[in-house]
């Protein structure tokens, strides 16, 4: 049985969405935040004060138990209402990582945040050799005098200045496998020997990204998160799941240039009749809806999946792979709808079609995809 | 139109009653009002038309205290048409006066005709979206008055007419008075006003008020705004805001910077002479109901306006 | 005895949804139901203020079985209430203010008050009358315009904002007040106030069991979209130096 409707409750939590972003009249501001490249910060804690920061972290750590799937509606709401890409609030998956191998102090410190919608760590995976080829990283922890060091090089950090924490893989070198040789660490930020750039993006303006070089940092072994040699396997716990809510980001993303560009398309006039009269015009909004029907549907069949047990192994690179490539065909077409004012600033559309971009390339490129997804579909096939 | 033979006409003071009871005095025979406190503002009442006064007796009482009182004369009486000045006590009072009566009040009406013995008044419903009439065909009709449905008479000479000692009935309910103090908020007069620039959340920061201020001043307009500036915002007075809940007005010249045009804002300026706006979009429901218009963005224009008006 | 306090709240059409056909008669088939906007303060005001005095808060609202909507009930309930009465009947889809005051009196008398709080109006008719009459059908002190609540021993100390004053009145319970919409800022529900309002209880009544009946002296006539003015319609867009010259001569002609 398919059913596609939201429960009562999911409808409410979105109403109230919607609530906090009219009462908060955001538009300008990003645009505004935008165009300075610093963070949304006043309407981050609008947010976080409506309690869109609790949901998903457990109950009885101060949070509101929700599901997965509401967790993506949520998401998916949130940015086609025009929330700025990589900004937001909840943290709830980083707070599963760490509850899932940190000690209770780390617990607490990473629950404290996300509770505030800071985004707790920065994700320290990403190396400059060491791109889709992950299990190249270099980042080098050592043991002397009963101190644990770190030395290293990481990039396309996202967050790295704002985050308190990197949840820094290095590697141990002393197992051959590397993939059996990573160790997960929570390194805080301000340590002396950290080094922190901006990068210069095309988008994403919102949100730095950034490199971080770790010279001789000195950490406790206590901030080690959960069993040396297993790092690289603790990071895949949430993978899956990470990877959906990427996705519900190109979902609202796309919805939010569609809505724009078909209101324009139903007022703006040349020729003397609007330009939602030319068949051309139509043939982009009929086909920016088929895939915005479909990247729902193929995402929150996923999180059905997900959410009933079932493996979504092959499903999450379907969707990544999916979603950001019509997510980005859809705002591309809702910019050619809009003309010229579609290319300038001050049109959101603009903003979309710079930052949707990386979603094709972060969290794992479209081509990866195509890498995990193919072998396994022919696996699954060879077993019949 | 016909006639009826009186209508009851009250407020909460008579120098603020004379639109009422001129207006009333081209619908009925007679007009009675009610005056409260003591017969001093009998003689205004007179001097504006009125045929009949009421005076319910009464010392340092709140003018609610004055409802078992109506009610009372009411009663006894049987008006059949009763006409109150919309005001927030009024309101109140209108309430008690229909709910004691066990009929409704026709509130804000636009509009009151006569067909043969009904009176039929009209109101606006839906946040503007429509015009309601409704009918009372017997008994009493209590109807809520706003300014500027009647013109206010010209001013006449004295006259006099019968002055009628109403009982005061003591309430049985009463709240005690702790404090009044005037609101000091601007007094702001937008009824009058003959040119207007309303502004929206197309303006973006507090700050920038001050820039539509230099434009206002330049072209002699007074400042008014939709709801969220005033309510939400609190940018601006709340007596400053326009529509529904707000100001009603009928400027000659009504300029709406960064205004959307929801239904609810312009109810409060339909009836201006001419409607201008400027809105970076387009699509903005305000230039169906503009004369002329600008798709610009405020912030380029307006300073280029005030620069050329200032010229 | 704890104090209860009763908010009392109307399920309207959304106005953005009501369509506006040719003959000027009003289409509200597509209108979405939602709770009155300016009822939210009236339910916030009453939760905080029986939170304040070790209350309890209850939410009233009456109405045809429209109303009797799940998703409505829990929208109602998940603003901090702890208990939903509602009057459901389909003898109230066309009553006024009256009507309603005469409906909510019934129902409030039954379930025992010592404060209840009504909105400045319903967002729908906006008469701003059934606070009032609810007072006088009550036979209880009834305030409107009421902008701050105190409690006091017995009594509320309540500021009203009228036309040209602040007026500060101490008024003894029971008391019906209708509030303005500077009162507060309602909550926004979330999602653990919507979970819980699925479990708060609600009780219904027809309008045989709390022994009223609807009868009103005033008919509507009819409800017409007005007819709309004329406008030149001259639109220019642009913002170069001759496009706000070309607008700015637009203007002057009426200035």
């Amino acid at each position: 049985m398919i059913d596609f409707q939201k429960t009562e409750e999911q409808e409410l939590l979105l109403e109230s969405l919607r609530e906090v972003y009219k009462r908060g009249n955001f538009d300008d501001y990003f645009k505004e935040c935008d165009k300075n490249h610093v963070f949304p910060e006043k309407a981050a804690d609008a947010m976080v004060e409506a309690g869109f920061a609790k949901l998903g972290i457990p109950e009885k750590f101060g949070g509101t138990d929700c599901d997965f799937t509401t967790l993506i509606f949520v998401a998916e709401e949130a940015y086609a209402l025009g929330w700025p890409s990589l900004c937001w609030v909840n943290q709830a998956l980083q707070v599963d990582d760490i509850m899932a191998f940190g000690s209770e102090e780390q617990c607490k410190k990473i629950l404290d945040l996300g509770l505030k919608g800071i985004k707790p760590f920065t994700l320290g995976f990403t190396e400059p050799q060491a791109g889709s080829d992950n299990s190249s990283m270099n980042t080098k922890v050592e043991r002397k005098d009963g101190k644990v060091v770190i030395n290293g090089h990481k990039t396309f950090n996202t967050a790295a200045n704002r985050s308190p924490y990197m949840l820094c893989i290095a590697r141990e070198y002393k197992n051959e496998s590397p993939y059996k040789d990573f160790s997960m660490f929570l390194l805080p930020m301000n340590l002396p020997g950290i080094q922190i750039e901006n990068l210069d993006k095309i988008g994403n303006w919102m949100m730095q990204t950034c490199e971080v070089y770790m010279k001789d940092c000195e950490i406790k072994e206590s901030d080690l998160v959960g069993v040396a040699g297993k790092g690289f396997y603790q990071l895949m716990k949430n993978f899956e799941v990470e990877r959906l809510l990427v996705c519900a980001a190109n979902v609202g993303m796309a919805r939010c240039a569609y809505d724009e560009a078909v209101k324009y398309a139903g007022v703006r006039e040349q020729f003397g009749q609007t330009i939602g009269t030319f068949q051309l015009i139509q043939e982009k909004i009929v086909d920016m809806k088929i895939k915005i029907e479909n990247m729902q549907n193929i995402l929150y069949k996923a999180a059905w999946k997900k959410s009933t047990g079932q493996s979504i192994m092959i499903d999450s690179s379907l969707v990544k792979r999916y979603t950001g490539q019509a997510a980005f065909q859809v705002i591309d077409d809702a910019m050619q709808i809009m003309g010229g004012i579609g290319y300038t600033n001050d049109c959101r559309i603009s903003r979309l079609w710079r930052d949707q971009r990386v979603y094709r390339i972060m969290a794992g490129t479209e081509e990866i995809m195509v890498h995990t997804a193919g072998r396994a579909l022919i696996k699954e096939a060879m077993k019949g | 139109m016909c006639k009826i033979s009186n209508i009851w006409v009250s407020g909460e003071a008579v120098s603020a009653l004379t639109d009422l009871i001129a207006g009333a005095k081209t619908l009925a025979d007679t007009v009675s009002v009610i005056v409260f406190g003591d017969g001093a503002q009998a003689a205004e009442a007179f001097a504006a038309g009125a045929d009949k006064v009421y005076v319910i007796p009464g010392k340092d009482l709140l003018l609610e205290d004055y409802t078992p009182s109506l009610q009372n004369l009411i009663a006894r009486e049987n008006p059949r048409l009763l006409m109150l000045k919309t005001s927030k006590r009024m309101r109140l009072i209108a309430g008690r006066l229909a709910a004691a009566a066990k009929t409704s009040v026709i509130t804000d009406v636009t509009a009151l005709t006569f067909d043969g013995g009904a009176i039929i008044g009209e109101h606006m419903v839906y946040g503007g979206s429509a015009q309601r009439l409704e009918k009372s065909s017997a008994g009493l009709c209590v109807t809520l008055v706003p300014e500027g449905v009647f013109e206010a008479p010209p001013p006449a000479g004295a006259s006099n007419g019968e002055i009628i000692e109403a009982d005061f009935i003591q309430p049985s309910r009463k709240a005690n008075l702790m404090e009044r103090r005037p609101i000091v908020a601007e007094s702001v007069n937008l009824a009058v006003a003959k040119k207007v620039v309303g502004i929206g959340r197309g303006v973006a920061k507090q700050e920038d008020i001050s820039l539509i201020e230099q434009l206002a001043k330049a072209i002699g307009a007074e400042m008014a705004c939709s709801r969220p500036i005033a309510e939400g915002a609190n940018w601006m007075a709340r007596e400053r805001y326009i529509g529904v809940s707000g100001a009603m007005l009928k400027p000659d010249f009504y300029f709406a910077i960064g205004i959307s045009g929801q239904i609810q804002h312009m109810v409060g300026v339909n009836n201006s002479k001419t409607i201008i706006a400027i809105n970076n979009d387009k699509n903005a429901a305000i230039f169906k109901y503009a004369d002329y218009g600008l798709v610009a963005d405020l912030y380029a224009v307006v300073p280029k306006l005030i620069d050329k008006l200032n010229a | 005895m704890s104090m209860k306090v009763i908010a009392c709240y109307k399920i309207v059409p959304e106005e953005l949804d009501i369509i506006i056909k040719a003959d000027r008669t009003l289409d509200m088939s597509k209108a979405v139901l939602k709770l009155g906007q300016y009822d939210l303060p009236a339910i916030e005001e009453a939760v905080q203020t029986a939170e304040s005095a070790g209350g309890k808060a209850i939410i009233l609202c009456a109405g045809p079985t429209e109303i009797d909507n799940s998703k409505l009930i829990k929208a109602a309930l998940s603003r901090g209430a702890a208990e939903l009465f509602m009057v459901v009947d389909d003898a109230m889809k066309t009553a006024d203010a009256s009507q309603t005051a005469g409906v909510l009196a019934a129902a409030a008398a039954k379930i025992g008050f010592d404060l209840i709080i009504c909105g400045e109006g319903s967002s729908d008719i906006y008469a701003q009358q059934v606070g009032a009459q609810l007072g006088e059908q009550l036979q209880v002190n009834t305030f409107n315009a009421v902008n701050n609540i105190k409690l006091n021993n017995g009594s509320i100390i309540v500021e009203r904002a009228l036309e040209r004053e602040i007026e500060v009145l101490d008024v003894p319970l029971p008391a019906v007040i209708s509030v303005t919409t500077d009162i507060n800022l309602p909550r926004i529900p979330q999602l653990k106030d919507i979970l819980a309002a699925g479990k708060k209880p609600v009780t219904k009544w027809g309008l045989s069991e709390l022994g009223v009946s609807i009868a009103n002296p005033i008919d509507v006539v009819s409800t017409l979209a007005p007819e709309s003015k004329e406008r030149r319609q001259i639109i220019i867009e642009g913002d170069s130096d001759d496009k706000v010259e070309a607008f700015l001569q637009n203007i002057k002609k009426d200035l």
